[in-house]
């Protein structure tokens, strides 16, 4: 059994973390790009891999088009919480 | 006609120094212990009391996001974060800027960077295979493998220095540095590079690669004292040592004060067993380096042995020297750096560098602490646990790795 979490408690554990020194995540960064918030493509990765941990799924953002936000990934685990079939292959 | 893009002149200078080590962060605190017969091996076991063995000599107090930006530094791997704090302060001292369009006579696509590395990024290869083997995690940091690569170091001091030239990392187990250095002279004879950075760098302390130690029966129980009939064994250490090296035309152009010239690097292999010292390597490095740079052995000041401190090491180090030195056996000293900083394996040949040209510049032999009683076994001039005030102008700096790996460097006074 996985765990869940709800959008809160997921933008809670989003905001918990230093993920980059001097970068402090707030809502004001949830629908700012990546690069406008100060995260570069392995930051990126390395937040999914916290939350692949956190909430034991996995989460393949390679196969997703238009994540370019915070929000866009929040959705993201959320529809793969509800439905954990619809990232799987084959 | 196209004219060649290397002047005549190939005299090799260093004109800077950098170091991390368990005798501290930079190079006048090194120096410090070093000269005053200082011993870094001590109790680890507030860091590991799982070890038959309970001493080494780590890293201790030092804050890479003093000095390496803290995004940078987090990309990093402790053997990458020694060696880049190291590098700092050998462009520092060798006068050369961090930036690129700095007026400080350096073309930056004429930097290049050699770095010697035995284990590579291995503190976080253990943290990561840990979160999969023991936590159960499902995936590893995707920062693992730009962490973990033997290159790694190459690549982040020429990020630091931009340098844009000849880059990359040689592995050697412990003659790492050595080999290292052997590279970076390659480059600046040929042309290929002005000014070459060249470090040593290794994070030994991972509870898996000490237990490998362990296993081996190599490490000492309680010190480290290289040719003294009581040793039983090295002593683990760490950290990392840097070397700016360039011609010396070019040194003087841009009006860099040469430290100390490197001669050469003398080279063997064993091609026998991996892991028991073989005297005629030892001999045919130390004899090639001597060679190289069109010395006899009677011109020879000072010997830093790579005097692990092993029983099968220093004696066969012991018959190697004898050898090649005959007659001049008695007048030559020679002592281990090793007996104070422990076994830094890739780092141990750049404080072995560092330790030496300290002492061509302080006019001054380091020493070799711990010594209690000759051994017969090993009839070499040991600089016993004091340093030994004497004018060097010509040392060599010997480091023979597992594998059969030898390389001896010949060094200079400026």
């Amino acid at each position: 059994m996985t765990k869940q979490m709800t959008r809160e408690e997921v933008t809670e554990f989003l905001f918990s973390k230093e993920w980059v020194p001097g970068v402090t995540l707030d809502e004001s960064s949830l629908d700012k790009t990546f690069s406008e918030v100060g995260l570069d493509s392995l930051d990126l990765l390395n937040v999914i891999v916290e939350f692949e941990d956190e909430l034991e799924i996995d989460i393949d953002i390679n196969g997703e088009e238009n994540i370019s936000t915070l929000n866009n990934v929040i959705d993201l685990i959320l529809r793969i919480q509800a439905d954990p079939k619809i990232q799987q292959v084959g | 006609m196209v004219q060649p893009s290397t002047p005549p002149q190939h005299d090799i200078v260093i004109t800077g120094r950098g170091v991390v080590s368990a005798f501290g962060h930079n190079i006048s605190a090194f120096e410090e212990k070093i000269f005053g017969a200082a011993c870094a091996i001590a109790s680890i076991e507030d860091l590991n009391d799982q070890l038959l063995f309970k001493t080494g000599a780590p890293v201790r107090d030092f804050d890479p996001n003093q000095s390496i930006n803290p995004r940078e530094c987090r990309m990093m791997d402790p053997f990458s974060q020694f060696a880049v704090h190291g590098a700092l302060d050998a462009l520092k001292e060798a006068g050369l800027s961090l930036d690129e369009d700095a007026d400080d006579g350096m073309d930056r696509s004429r930097l290049g960077v050699v770095t010697g590395s035995a284990c590579g990024g291995i503190s976080t290869l253990e943290t990561q295979y840990s979160r999969l083997y023991l936590k159960g995690s499902r995936k590893v940091s995707p920062m693992t493998v730009p962490m973990v690569m033997g290159s790694g170091p190459a690549s982040h001091i020429a990020k630091a220095a931009n340098a844009r030239g000849p880059v990359f990392g040689v592995t050697s187990a412990c003659a790492s540095f050595n080999h290292a250095l052997n590279s970076a002279l390659s480059l600046l004879k040929e042309g290929a590079a002005d000014v070459v950075i060249c470090c040593g760098t290794d994070a030994n302390f991972a509870h898996g690669n000490l237990k490998a130690w362990e296993a081996l029966h190599a490490v000492s129980p309680d010190t480290c004292r290289p040719f003294s009939i009581d040793r039983k064994g090295l002593s683990m250490g760490e950290g990392a040592g840097v070397i700016v090296l360039e011609r010396l035309d070019h040194a003087l152009a841009r009006k860099a004060k040469p430290l100390a010239k490197v001669l050469g690097v003398g080279m063997s292999s064993d091609a026998g067993n991996l892991v028991a010292p073989d005297a005629q390597g030892m001999y045919g490095a130390m004899n090639n380096a001597l060679r190289i740079a069109d010395l006899s052995p009677s011109d020879i000041d000072y010997i830093n042995a790579h005097g692990t401190g092993t029983k099968a090491n220093d004696q066969t180090e012991s018959e190697a020297v004898c050898k090649l030195l005959g007659k001049q056996n008695d007048a030559t000293p020679l002592s281990s750096t090793k007996s104070q900083l422990g076994h830094a394996l890739g780092a141990s040949g750049a404080f072995e560098m560092l330790a030496t040209i300290g002492g061509i510049l302080r006019e001054t032999m380091p020493p070799t602490v711990n010594f209690t009683q000759a051994d017969p076994e090993c009839p070499v001039n040991v600089i016993a646990n004091t340093a030994q005030p004497a004018k060097i102008n010509i040392a060599l700096s010997n480091s023979f790795a597992f594998g059969g790996l030898n390389a001896s460097a010949v060094i200079q006074k400026a």
